[in-house]
């Protein structure tokens, strides 16, 4: 089973509703249990606290690594900064 | 109902990280998570070769929840000094379609979040949403970390597609 997370994080100027720049994250994971049998069904692999526990890591990945990104956009030239 | 919306919605700003400087020294961020409304399934047709998808609804905020947290660590490296407000919508229906939030340079909220926003003080606001894009997973290579017994294993990087099947 493959876990994936894709998403947008985006910083916007709140006074002028304008995107000062953003990042987009399509994460994704292996969940591979030993044992696991190729005819059996994948979303049966892992018990639903492993699902979570993948997709939560995903989540928490992916802003971990775009705020500081985000955030180093320098004020005079953000807005030029959309990016993905 | 909107209004009570908007009102569930203020209700739920609170300051996480106390600031000893002075108001307007100290960058303030609004962090909003919009992803916890569904949860997509895609499961690869072996018969059809395409894949197959899934909506299943969501009905606890475990993912925006995580998002916030991440957010707030996130800042707090950055620096300590970071403080940050949570925002969270009040239903799952208050979730607009992603695609709809921008257009271009332009954020154009929903109007329980532009009433929201209008009233708040924090300047720049941090939105976590849904990126719609082809599926693609990547399988990791065989390896002997892979044979260990015992748990599942996370890998987060590998060099193969497995299913470049997707939707938009």
């Amino acid at each position: 089973m493959a876990p994936f997370a894709y998403l947008r994080i985006s910083l916007i100027d709140v006074p002028t509703l304008t995107v000062v720049a953003h990042q987009l994250s399509t994460a994704s994971a292996m969940v591979a249990p030993i044992g696991y049998s190729a005819g059996a069904d994948p979303w049966d692999a892992v018990t639903p606290m492993q699902k979570l526990q993948a997709l939560e890591r995903l989540v928490k990945d992916a802003i971990g690594a775009a705020l500081p990104q985000l955030l180093s956009a320098p004020p005079a030239a953000a807005g030029a900064l959309a990016r993905g | 109902m909107k209004r009570w919306i908007a009102a569930l919605l203020l209700a739920v700003w609170w300051p996480i990280s106390a600031s000893a400087q002075a108001p307007g020294d100290t960058p303030k961020f609004g962090v909003l998570s919009l992803i916890s409304d569904t949860l997509s399934v895609v499961t690869y047709q072996r018969l059809t070769d395409a894949n197959s998808r899934e909506a299943i609804p969501l009905t606890e905020r475990v993912f925006d929840n995580v998002a916030l947290v991440s957010a707030n660590e996130a800042l707090q490296g950055l620096a300590r000094s970071n403080e940050i407000a949570f925002l969270s919508a009040g239903a799952a229906t208050d979730f607009p379609d992603p695609a709809g939030l921008f257009d271009g340079p332009r954020f154009l909220p929903p109007e329980w979040l532009a009433q929201a926003l209008a009233k708040q003080t924090v300047p720049r606001l941090i939105l976590v949403t849904k990126h719609k894009s082809d599926t693609r997973i990547r399988a990791p290579r065989r390896g002997p970390r892979q044979r260990q017994a015992g748990r599942p294993r996370l890998l987060h990087r590998s060099d193969r597609v497995l299913a470049p099947h997707g939707e938009r």
